[in-house]
């Protein structure tokens, strides 16, 4: 378990905590819900769904391909299962599972990734996951989310418990601030696009909790007189329509992607897809992991050592900002 | 123990020969298919659906029932024949299997033909989804079964694996697992590829109750289903370990490995279904 200090600074929240609050909520709600786990419950948040639902909670240990067959055949029956454990370990060694047992036959299965990214830190590459949202993205049929905050991801476990079919969520580790405003009611979804800051010069689309450091990033280049949009993305597949909209409003500009994610078959393909679908011609400066695994190391520094957060950030960002 | 009247054993072994004509018609008309391991797998699939589940016209549609997922995918034609057979498709149906739009894919696919029960094909998969359902009918504390048919090559697959350590160490006592034993997988015979023989030892160190038989006589299938299906196993999952033919009932195609995936000619076709009807 990574030795990064666990003291939550005032107005952040960690993404799974939130994850463990809204199971309680829905489980009550629906008793169709039924949780999953592959020996990592204490990670996933799922223990007091346990505690309360002792009969609607299975560990299958370290065995991921049969957790979601499992979950297949919860589906069949008419049960909801959540899929629970690390993103790296559910699509990287389930993926076959995940395409042919769910995607495939479009069953009911709600799959959650924990500690996606790298901002796991010092446990390292094995542990991170830089392509799972590639992988998902690339399975026929299932709608992936990366909420960008706690609030946000209320919005998101809502919106996946009531759509029919497979969907996935990318969680981040470590607690992170809240950016967007406190969830009104049950039947709010997420927002297909969100404004995070306001500016002229480049356009960022973002995703995943790493929205905040672009968002600190932003602030910084304010300061020296660069104006950055930044818009957050929380539903990667599909994506909305109006994105392209967006998008067609900075013609002529430039656009980045900052992503905690390969640059392969993350928010900026997806991106340049929808761009290309609709006739917008554009130039994506993509800012994420280039073709190579993590590594260990505090999260932060990490996060910068990767350029994509402090520092390193904002000089991309300006040099994105320049053309 | 329920025994099976010897005039319904002879009703099911006309039916088990219809559909064993049904598998060579399809592959035919196909130009491509299984034939091997499809028919390894009749009596099987004849003493699940038509004498465990009486399944018919609309017994798919029940919520409660028994549920049957051929997990060796490849052996399509034989789940579609057994359908066809108890009436749940129409017979003219099988003629489209693997035609561009039919309802009756390569491999079974439940989203383009609802009465299967579950996608398969990428082989190691059906044991997991079938432990869902048994865990979903425990849940439920319903008085049905789970049941998946695996082949012996199937069985190399680390997910098996996992499903068979969960299932025993769990008690799952709704899930019963069918392995068509033919002895023959994709490159050849068991021994040569991946030998995991014997297999009832290995089982039940997991936990499982295992029963061995003659995967092609139909009393005895019919015998060992009954006792999977109740409670003389106790509180274990239960294993079925059918020792069959690859190609049962044609001569040219028994127990040769070339079978697995052929088509079947014309002349392959009349020579076929006159050893399988008489």
């Amino acid at each position: 378990m990574a030795a990064t200090p666990t003291n939550v600074p005032e107005g952040y929240v960690s993404l799974r905590d939130v994850f463990g609050d809204a199971i309680m909520a829905l489980g009550a709600r629906d008793p169709r819900i039924v949780m999953l786990d592959a020996d990592l419950a204490s990670s996933t948040r799922t223990m007091k769904f346990k505690k309360t639902y002792p009969d609607r909670h299975y560990n299958f240990g370290i065995a991921e391909q049969n957790m979601v067959g499992a979950a297949a055949g919860f589906a069949i029956s008419g049960y909801i299962p959540f899929v629970n454990t690390f993103a790296s370990f559910l699509t990287r060694r389930a993926c076959d599972q995940i395409a042919i047992s769910v995607a495939y036959p479009k069953l009911n299965v709600k799959f959650f990734g924990f500690h996606g990214g790298i901002n796991l830190g010092e446990d390292g590459a094995t542990q991170q996951a830089v392509e799972d949202l590639a992988i998902m993205q690339g399975i026929p049929g299932i709608r992936c989310y990366a909420p960008i905050d706690g609030n946000d991801l209320a919005r998101v476990m809502n919106e996946v418990a009531d759509v029919e079919g497979p969907t996935y969520v990318r969680l981040s580790r470590f607690p992170s601030p809240l950016l967007t405003p406190k969830v009104a009611s049950a039947d709010e979804r997420a927002a297909a696009c969100r404004l995070l800051t306001e500016g002229g010069d480049l356009l960022v689309f973002t995703t995943s909790t790493l929205a905040a450091k672009v968002i600190e990033a932003a602030a910084a280049l304010k300061a020296e007189g660069i104006g950055i949009r930044v818009l957050g993305i929380t539903r990667l597949k599909p994506l909305g329509e109006e994105i392209a909209a967006e998008a067609e409003e900075f013609a002529g500009k430039s656009i980045a992607v900052v992503e905690e994610h390969s640059i392969h078959g993350g928010l900026a393909d997806g991106l340049s897809a929808l761009l290309d679908g609709a006739g917008i011609s554009h130039r994506i400066e993509r800012i994420g992991v280039p073709d190579r695994f993590g590594e260990s190391g505090h999260p932060d520094a990490l996060l910068e050592a990767f350029g994509l957060a402090g520092a390193p950030l904002r000089e991309r960002l300006k040099a994105a900002a320049r053309g | 123990m329920i025994v099976t009247d010897q005039k319904d054993i002879e009703k099911l072994e006309a039916s088990a020969r219809r559909i064993r004509a049904h598998i060579l018609t399809q592959i035919n008309a196909a130009g491509s298919g299984h034939p091997g391991g499809s028919m390894s797998c009749v009596e099987i699939l004849a003493a699940l659906f038509s004498h465990r589940a009486a399944a018919g016209a609309g017994w798919f549609g029940r919520n409660a029932r028994d549920h049957v997922i051929l997990s060796k995918g490849h052996a399509a034609p034989a789940l579609y024949a057994t359908f066809a057979e108890v009436g749940m498709i129409p017979e003219a149906e099988l003629r489209t299997l693997r035609q561009l739009g039919s309802r009756l894919q390569g491999h079974p696919d439940r989203t383009r033909l609802p009465e299967v029960e579950m996608s398969t094909g990428s082989l190691g998969q059906g044991l997991s989804v079938s432990l869902g359902i048994a865990l979903a009918l425990k849940l439920r504390k319903e008085p049905f079964y789970s049941y998946a048919i695996l082949g012996d090559g199937e069985i190399n697959s680390g997910q098996i694996w996992e499903a068979i350590a969960y299932a025993g160490a769990n008690r799952i006592d709704r899930l019963v697992a069918i392995l068509d034993a033919n002895g023959i997988q994709n490159d050849g015979r068991i021994e040569e590829v991946l030998e995991l023989r014997p297999y009832a030892p290995k089982l039940e160190a997991f936990g499982w109750a295992v029963r061995e038989f003659d995967g092609q006589n139909m009393a005895e299938v019919v015998d060992a289903v009954d006792w999977a299906s109740s409670d003389a196993p106790g509180d274990k999952p239960r294993f079925l370990i059918a020792h069959t033919t690859k190609g049962a009932g044609v001569s040219f195609m028994a127990d040769r490995a070339d079978w697995h995936s052929h088509t079947v000619s014309d002349e392959q076709l009349k020579a076929g279904l006159e050893e399988v009807m008489g």
